[in-house]
């Protein structure tokens, strides 16, 4: 990948990696920079081919997942917890700002199905295959996750 | 729903220090090795992180090393040898330092310090405080003086808590500090200085927002003294097992038991560090005594390298006398010491 390309892939698809890395480690931000930043930091070092946007798109779904299992499961991470502040995205809407710390407040493991299913359009059976899930369980999450954010929103509302 | 969803996250962007970082990746990597500040090189950040010291201390009134013989009987099961308490006393120094901002007083009691890792013990006085909370301060602000990560890889980590009141009515809290150093450098050697700012007192609620019970500010400039008593034991380099995570075919992480080489391994009173080609961030690290006690690390962190290598360090949950341990366990491998 050239310059050029690495940076055009960057200026496309951080804001994702980096979505997908929050709602992962939800209220541990830090951890979703880090996780991020080695994401993209394996897209720049990668030799691999990709056979066009969506190859790419997949591959980098799946390795931010990746990085963050690594970060997650990691014994350093057990104990100390970063100095630097990291901030949470700020809203011009109250209400908005109020509804993503009810979204990152959701179990971790309904934050990554919704995302990956409302945000990134992918179908039940890929965000399996992207997780490692069963189409099944995938479809489970999925429903406690959005029978738990109708109830944020129609809260909200 | 999924178009508020989507409209939500639509407004959710990477931050300008990641883009930042994401930028420069493409001319480190093609500039001759150096050493890249990780998102986590933080040391001179001022931190806003509140975590709650797990071991509460039994004595009220008691001192560091009372609390130290409490976890260390909590780690191990057994109890503190009389020269593994000479090895704490002689890393800790009585500070003794107060400040006092509207009816509350904070005196920094004394500090236990290593070569990456610092305790701080603090009273707070001033205010009638139950016994049944737990109090600690909204914002709190720690540097160490100058920079040991020289602006290189490094980061750090901290946490604040209370762990007691006393009898006479004031609140004990614990600071722990831990640095990931890749320079080297070592906090007790002399020159450095532990800047803390604590900012509002508040009494904690689980599951709530804490409470401020005190607004101010109290600030301390405090010089490390140089411990005189803590061998540093180098080890040239060690092959190493243990469990890694990595890709498989299809993209799926599994775990795998993988050898990797470890290089300039330091193993000092309050941890070990060392250089990696292989991320090895599942290594745990425990120390060995004669005895067969076992003193497992108490977490850590690591550092990329700009080359693509790797700088880990961990730290004891208490400091340790290295001279009465036998072996390190990293990962599945024990290495005597000799």
């Amino acid at each position: 990948m050239t310059d050029q390309e690495f940076a055009a892939c960057a200026g496309q698809y951080l804001d994702m990696v980096y979505r997908i890395a929050l709602n992962y480690f939800g209220p541990r931000r830090q951890d979703a920079e880090d996780a991020a930043q080695n994401a993209m930091l394996r897209l720049c070092r990668t030799d691999a081919p990709f056979e066009g946007e969506e190859h790419l798109r997949r591959w980098l779904v799946r390795v931010t997942l990746n990085e963050c299992r690594r970060l997650g499961a990691s014994p350093w991470r057990r104990r100390t917890v970063p100095l630097e502040s990291c901030p949470e995205p700020v809203f011009p809407d109250p209400g908005q700002q109020s509804l993503f710390r009810e979204v990152m407040a959701l179990p971790g493991k309904y934050r990554v199905p919704l995302y990956l299913y409302y945000y990134e359009g992918y179908s039940v059976e890929e965000v399996g295959r992207l997780m490692d899930l069963k189409p099944s369980t995938v479809q489970t999450r999925l429903a406690r996750g959005r029978e738990r954010l109708k109830k944020i929103l129609t809260e909200e509302e | 729903m999924q178009e508020t969803y989507r409209k939500l996250f639509d407004q959710v962007h990477a931050s300008q220090r990641l883009q930042k970082e994401v930028a420069q990746m493409r001319e480190q990597r093609n500039d001759a090795p150096r050493r890249r500040i990780a998102p986590g090189a933080l040391l001179a950040a001022i931190l806003v992180v509140l975590v709650l010291a797990g071991t509460t201390l039994a004595a009220a009134g008691g001192s560091l090393g009372d609390w130290f013989t409490q976890k260390w009987g909590e780690e191990t099961g057994g109890s503190m040898t009389q020269q593994q308490a000479q090895v704490i006393d002689s890393l800790t120094q009585k500070v003794g330092e107060s400040r006092t901002s509207g009816d509350v007083t904070v005196t920094v009691d004394s500090l236990t310090v290593g070569g990456d890792a610092l305790w701080a013990l603090l009273d707070v006085e001033g205010l009638r405080f139950d016994r049944s909370k737990k109090y600690s301060f909204d914002r709190i602000g720690v540097e160490i003086l100058p920079d040991p990560s020289e602006g290189a890889v490094g980061g750090a980590g901290c946490s604040l808590g209370s762990i007691g009141v006393t009898e006479s009515g004031a609140v004990r809290m614990l600071l722990e500090f831990t640095g990931v150093f890749s320079t080297g450098n070592q906090i007790n050697s002399g020159g450095y200085a532990l800047e803390l700012r604590l900012h509002d007192l508040v009494r904690c609620r689980q599951g709530g927002e804490d409470e401020v019970i005190a607004q101010g500010e109290w600030s301390f400039s405090i010089p490390l003294t140089v411990d005189s008593l803590s061998p540093v034991i180098s080890i040239e380099s060690a092959l190493v097992k243990g469990e890694m995570l990595q890709e498989g075919a299809d993209g799926a992480l599994e775990k795998v038991t993988q050898e990797v080489e470890l290089r300039d391994i330091t193993f000092t009173a309050t941890g070990v560090s060392f250089y990696t080609e292989e991320s090895s961030e599942l290594l745990d690290v425990a120390a060995i005594f004669a005895d067969g006690t076992e003193v497992a690390s108490n977490g850590g962190g690591g550092s990329r390298m700009e080359d693509g290598s790797w700088y880990g360090s961990c730290q004891w949950p208490v400091p340790i006398d290295v001279e009465t341990v036998t072996a390190l366990r990293i990962g599945e491998t024990e290495i005597p010491i000799p």
